[in-house]
């Protein structure tokens, strides 16, 4: 689990250098000015490099959350 | 019982909801006769035998008042007695009384509030051989206080806000959910007594009736003595789900009730209770009242029906210095969110600027809020725990 929040940290780095650290597990669509939908597609398709998964378009709208992300992908390596 | 002069003698503490009482009696037209000189009623329906013989009925019938007056008989010698003041009646009738009549009278208490030292029975006087129904009588009472050499001459209103000097809060809905939280945190400094059918835990005044019914503000009126600083309306009988078209009569009914006539209800309470200083009024909304959401169309019809209920009360309450406000938490997981799965409330959350989901903490802290002395020019609106969303 730890590991999978690190990896998803790193994605969020590289799709939004400027939040800071600190700021990744808490962030969302919502709280965040630079995450809109272009964004959004950046992140979503350096998720499913790194965690070897796709994601269907239905689910990609309503993940708007690093939490959401997380169990997102934690729930993919579970199935 | 007319020839027995012996009352019963029950004390505060011995009373409890359930206990109950009757007597027998017989009754003949000389009864009506006297009953009619007593009180002046001497209407021939009840007094005169060849009159009332060419009237609908065939013959004599008892007064009315003649039976809520062996209902003052049932509660001044047997339930609770001697040490009984009755401080209300209420009655219907059904079928008509002839004579000569046995009846059973019978009461039950149904509501004993110990603190406030109220409570209320309910009456029935029926025929004693087939049962039947001839009235039905609410009777609310007090106890007499007890005398002692030590007692001086006491201030009434502090009397009549029984502990201390501590402002009195009626709250529906104390039993559960977020209810108990600020039932809990109130009783710190309020007087604070919980309406509704679940009793709280914890040693605050609870008077246990139905909102839902047609008559609980008799009720609570008769049973709650002295003045009000305020009522928080926290009660609501669930969010059912599913969309409008799908939702029964009786489902809306109850949802609208609850916006409504409820919050009319206390506010008219409150406005016959209130002091020169004035008060709060003040309700649990929800944000889906604004978010519309159609998965729970009769809950949105009922919160969004509160809303604009406390707007119109607000002006109406506004000379009377009682300020109102509607309460409007985003999405919590306690009560009728508390099985939503951890995906939902992660959902939940992205959507809050804030980060976080809305804590009971925050609804408590926003009702000692609107409750305090700061408050009292805040009125006619809606306060939005929603952590930033639209």
């Amino acid at each position: 689990m730890e590991d999978r929040r690190q990896r998803l940290t790193v994605c969020f780095t590289q799709v939004f250098p400027n939040l800071p650290l600190e700021r990744i597990g808490e962030v969302s669509a919502v709280s965040y000015a630079d995450w809109d939908s272009v964004t959004q597609l950046l992140l979503v398709g350096l998720i499913e490099e790194e965690f070897g998964i796709r994601l269907a378009i239905e689910e990609i709208a309503s993940l708007t959350s690093f939490e959401l992300l997380l169990d997102h992908v934690q729930r993919h390596d579970e199935r | 019982m007319s020839n027995d002069t012996t009352s019963a003698d029950l004390a505060a503490e011995d009373l409890r909801v359930g206990l109950a009482a009757d007597f027998v009696r017989t009754i003949e037209a000389e009864d009506l006769a006297a009953f009619g000189l007593l009180s002046g009623d001497l209407n021939p329906l009840h007094v005169d035998a060849d009159v009332a013989a060419d009237s609908q009925f065939g013959g004599q019938v008892t007064h009315g008042a003649f039976l809520v007056a062996m209902v003052s008989a049932l509660v001044g010698m047997k339930l609770p007695g001697r040490r009984v003041l009755v401080t209300g009646f209420n009655a219907r009738f059904g079928s008509p009384v002839r004579v000569p009549e046995t009846l059973r009278v019978s009461g039950t208490i149904v509501a004993w509030n110990t603190s406030l030292q109220s409570g209320r029975l309910a009456a029935r006087v029926q025929r004693a051989t087939d049962g039947e129904h001839f009235a039905e009588v609410g009777v609310s009472f007090t106890m007499q206080q007890a005398k002692s050499a030590g007692v001086q001459a006491v201030d009434k209103r502090v009397l009549a806000r029984g502990v201390g000097t501590q402002p009195r809060l009626l709250v529906t809905g104390g039993g559960g959910g977020l209810g108990r939280d600020l039932v809990k945190s109130l009783a710190e400094d309020f007087e604070v007594i919980t309406v509704g059918r679940q009793a709280p835990t914890g040693a605050t005044s609870h008077i246990s009736l139905d909102l839902l019914s047609d008559d609980w503000e008799l009720a609570l009126e008769e049973t709650l003595p002295g003045p009000l600083y305020g009522a928080l309306h926290v009660a609501w009988p669930g969010a059912p789900r599913g969309g409008l078209m799908s939702s029964s009569k009786e489902m809306r009914r109850q949802q609208l009730s609850f916006g409504t006539d409820v919050l009319i209800g206390l506010a008219q309470i409150l406005s016959r209770r209130i002091e020169p200083q004035g008060g709060r009024l003040i309700a649990i909304g929800s944000q889906v009242a604004h978010t519309r959401n159609v998965r729970l169309g009769a809950y949105v019809l009922g919160k969004s029906a509160l809303e604009t209920t406390m707007s119109l009360l607000a002006k109406e309450l506004a000379p009377l210095r009682i300020a109102c406000n509607v309460i409007s938490p985003g999405f919590m997981p306690v009560g009728i969110n508390s099985k939503s799965s951890n995906r939902e409330q992660l959902q939940e959350k992205a959507g809050v600027p804030m980060g976080r989901l809305c804590a009971t903490t925050d609804v408590v802290a926003a009702v000692r809020y609107l409750l305090g002395e700061g408050a009292e020019f805040h009125t006619g609106r809606v306060l939005a725990l929603w952590g930033g969303q639209e």
